[in-house]
């Protein structure tokens, strides 16, 4: 258990210096970019009324996210320019309720691993329900922003109220329930709690100090909020008995706290045990907009794809937070101890569409008539090359006789080799009919993305799947050279060979010899092979 | 290990927090199912259809299709499916949609009439309109993916091969289907454009009028075969039909772009004047 944030604190929340603001309300934790100000201001104050009003992670967030939807429907982002960035989370449950948007991105621990979570565009906002005990949080407010947060500043841990930084480190610490109540997965959601509040405790008191209230005032909402997050009653009643126990350990206000825990605690405490193991397990689950109430627990029973389960999770509707917590069925049970299987998800359109979705709008496509003659759009980044352009406009090979895709004969004329992008130089086209394009280097074999040049993003992997095993995990490469394409063993275990068109057999390759491919070539890798196609050289 | 997952396609039973029902198919991308509604995406719908792709999809994989996929949700058509929710679970990908029972125009519920398959392609070429006018390029316009409906039709599904696995622009996977009405520039290596998506709008039209392709009946080919012959014959019309119709898809699958309807619109007005000729004795 390294609940040890920076510099050893066990707990905490320590700001990354930098551009942006991080407040922290009792366990409501925002960070925001500050570029939009206005907008900024208020998010702050929402996070404040928040907490003051005692809402949990997930209303807070649900308020944050309908917050950016409201801004970007104010003020739609130039194509291009992102939305603001913020991240905001906050305990909800026995796990945490999160949103993302912008450029934001978060990594969230629990025992179960990491998971990083970021928008896949900055014009989307992601939302996600932790369900099982997180140990931390990392974030910053730019993808990229990664090795900053390492630079967490030890010496100021932030216990409440708001400072300048880009970026955060939160460490939920042993046995705090609040965002990771990790104990409560294990059997004795009560009792595990208790070790903790100890150490952490005493140093925390701001926050700390503010949650209890909140807490402790709605206990009523607790009860609802949780439910949402585990459908299923059973485990819900679990859950609030974490709660409870944190907030002891919370401990300030034993009192309030203490309160809680007495009639959510005890029933939980029995079912909690078997119940709630597995389904506290869920590691990350993430998906946009409306955090339902049923969800996590549909996935949690849904996903094991071991184990097919009939039934069907009930779909509670979408449990507002202080709706009552209707005792859902529980299909939670019969999940075991199995540990559900996390995902995320994103929502497109239809009528529970994303907040935040809306992409910065794309130019109309041009009409082909608008295109200049010979300027075939080719995938962008291309190499450039020397070449020369046939009477029609089209770049080519300088030892071309005709025209790769018109065929003019280019014998006549004296052309002068200028710089171009290089078009495609044909296609491979594999036993199994797929088609891959050249205009790039590809490693092919069962597991190419093996090969460094693979995950430097040098080549692209070209996965070949063969049950028996002949072809190598990275077997060989295909790459071009100015004109040329090229093709080289790997050092492969079975070997490769090269057949010209009409051959019977080919030629087998000396490891790392580039050989060169003209059309027509086929290139064996034992059972699995492709075929090299161009226009080209006709 | 899970790239296998995906092609058992009939023995899975759901993904994420969808519980399949029962499987539509399986296509170039993957497979297709029925699945219940999660509560989650607050659709008015009972049923989905999910669709998960095979093999297995990297992180930025699944961003770059979801980008593409909010592109495609975000564009406003009543001739467009619409979508619900794309994640990840592992390393698969899947997305929803909603559900439309009565099959596509590949393989129709009830075989469609000549005025049902007219009316199913002109929707669809306002469905890639209203696409283009929004910056996207369909990709993988086909028969399989233009699911009727009462009257009509709505597009589904996007070519996401490419931002899947960068250069892979036929997959392999699935029945021959999806090469045959694929522009032969994109499998060249051109991007995806207006006008290659109006070739492939022709090629359905063809194929949906004759049963056949352009690049004559693939069906019996190997893919790899397939896809040689698209590569290496020029697309050509079936004797027979009507000289309008054939006049219309001979517009849509010439060789040179600029010669094709200038819009997808154009290209469904086109097609709808077929399906009403003006009757003479009014005139
Ligand atoms: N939203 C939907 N509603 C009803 N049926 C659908 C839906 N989406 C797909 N189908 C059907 O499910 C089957 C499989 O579809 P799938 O999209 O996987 O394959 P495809 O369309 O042939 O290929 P591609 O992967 O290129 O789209 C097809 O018969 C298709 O008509
Ligand atoms: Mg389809």
């Amino acid at each position: 258990m390294s609940d040890r944030g920076p510099g050893g604190h066990p707990r905490g929340l320590w700001p990354v210096p930098g551009e942006g603001v991080l407040a922290r309300h009792g366990e409501l934790i925002l960070l925001s970019s500050i570029d939009q100000a206005q907008f900024a201001d208020a998010l702050l104050d929402l996070a404040e009324q928040a907490a003051g009003s005692g809402a949990d992670g997930r209303q807070f967030t649900d308020a944050v996210a309908d917050a950016i939807e409201v801004e970007l429907v104010a003020h739609p982002q130039q194509a291009g320019s992102p939305g603001p960035s913020v991240l905001a989370f906050g305990p909800a449950g026995s796990g945490l309720a999160m949103v993302i948007s912008g450029g934001a991105w978060a990594e969230v621990t629990s025992e179960h691993g990491t998971a990083r979570l970021l928008a896949p565009h900055p014009g989307m906002l992601v939302r996600a329900l932790i369900r099982s005990a997180i140990t931390g949080v990392r974030g910053g407010l730019a993808p990229g922003d990664d090795d900053a947060v390492v630079q967490a500043d030890r010496f100021s841990r932030l216990d409440g109220g708001l400072v300048r930084a880009a970026g955060l480190t939160y460490h939920a610490g042993g046995s705090r329930a609040g965002p990771g109540a990790r104990a409560s997965g294990q059997a004795g959601p009560g009792p595990a709690r208790s070790p903790a509040p100890p150490e952490p405790e005493g140093a925390l008191p701001g926050p700390e100090g503010a949650l209890p209230e909140p807490e402790g005032a709605p206990a009523g909402p607790e009860g609802a909020l949780a439910q949402p997050e585990g459908a299923p009653a059973g485990p819900e009643g679990a859950l609030p008995g974490p709660e409870g126990a944190l907030a002891q350990p919370e401990g300030a206000p034993a009192q309030p706290e203490g309160a809680l825990p007495g009639p959510e605690g005890a029933p939980a405490q029995p079912e909690g045990a078997p119940a709630q193991p597995a389904t506290e397990w869920a590691p990350t689950q993430a998906w946009s907009a409306p955090l339902d109430a049923a969800a996590p627990e549909e996935a949690a029973s849904a996903l094991p794809a071991t184990d097919r389960e009939p039934t069907i999770a009930p779909a509670p509707g979408r449990a507002d937070p202080g709706q009552e917590p209707e005792a859902g069925p529980e299909p939670e049970p019969e999940d075991g101890p199995e540990p559900a299987v996390p995902f995320e998800a994103v929502l497109l359109g239809g009528p529970g569409a994303a907040p935040g979705t809306d992409l910065p709008p794309r130019p109309p496509l041009p009409l082909a008539a608008d295109l200049p003659p010979g300027a075939s759009s080719y995938v962008s980044q291309a190499p450039i090359v020397e070449g020369v352009y046939c009477e029609n406009g089209h770049f080519d090979d300088p030892q071309a006789r005709s025209c790769a895709v018109c065929g003019v004969s280019m014998n006549q004329q004296t052309l002068v080799p200028r710089p171009g992008p290089r078009p495609p130089l044909g296609v491979l086209v594999l036993d199994d009919g797929a088609v891959f394009q050249l205009d790039g280097d590809y490693v092919v074999g069962r597991e190419p993305s093996l090969d460094g040049s693979v995950a430097s993003g040098r080549c692209r992997p070209l996965r070949i799947v063969d049950e028996s095993g002949i072809v190598s995990r990275v077997h060989a490469r295909v790459h071009l050279e100015g004109w040329r394409v090229l093709v080289t063993d790997l050092g492969s275990a079975n070997g490769t060979r090269v057949r010209l068109p009409g051959q019977e057999a080919g030629q087998p390759l000396a490891p790392q010899v580039p050989v060169m491919l003209t059309p027509g070539c086929v290139v064996d890798l034992g059972p699995r092979g492709f075929r090299y196609e161009s226009h080209r050289g006709r | 290990m899970n790239s296998m997952s995906a092609q058992l396609a009939a023995d899975r039973s759901g993904i994420a927090d969808y519980r399949f029902i029962r499987t539509l198919g399986t296509g170039s991308h993957g497979a297709c199912y029925v699945a219940r509604c999660p509560a989650r995406l607050r659709a008015d719908a009972e049923l989905v259809a999910v669709k998960v792709l095979a093999g297995p999809t990297t992180r930025d994989a699944f961003h770059r299709a979801a980008r593409e996929l909010a592109a495609f949700a975000a564009v406003r058509s009543p001739y467009l499916v619409t979508l619900y929710d794309v994640g990840q679970q592992g390393d698969e990908l899947y997305y929803s949609m909603e559900y439309l029972p009565a099959g596509s125009l590949a393989s129709p519920g009830v075989p469609a009439s000549l005025s049902q398959v007219l009316a199913a392609v002109a929707d669809a070429c306002r469905a890639a309109h209203a696409l283009h006018e929004a910056g996207v390029a369909h990709n993988d316009i086909k028969p399989g993916n233009i699911l009727l409906r009462d009257g009509g039709a709505k597009l589904s599904d996007l070519g996401l091969s490419q931002l899947l696995s960068p250069g892979l622009t036929i997959t392999g996977r699935g029945p021959v289907g999806s090469v045959e009405f694929l522009d032969p520039a994109v499998i060249r290596g051109e991007l995806p454009s207006r006008a290659t998506d109006i070739f492939a709008l022709g090629a359905t039209l063809h194929w949906a009028l004759t049963g056949r392709g352009v690049y004559g009946d693939l069906a019996a080919e190997s893919t790899m075969a397939a896809a040689r012959r698209v590569l290496s014959h020029q697309a050509a019309i079936a004797e027979g039909l009507p000289p309008g119709v054939r006049a219309v898809i001979e517009a849509a699958i010439n060789p040179d772009p600029a010669a094709r309807p200038a819009t997808a619109a154009d290209l469904a007005e086109r097609i709808a004047a077929l399906a009403d000729p003006v009757p003479d004795e009014i005139l």
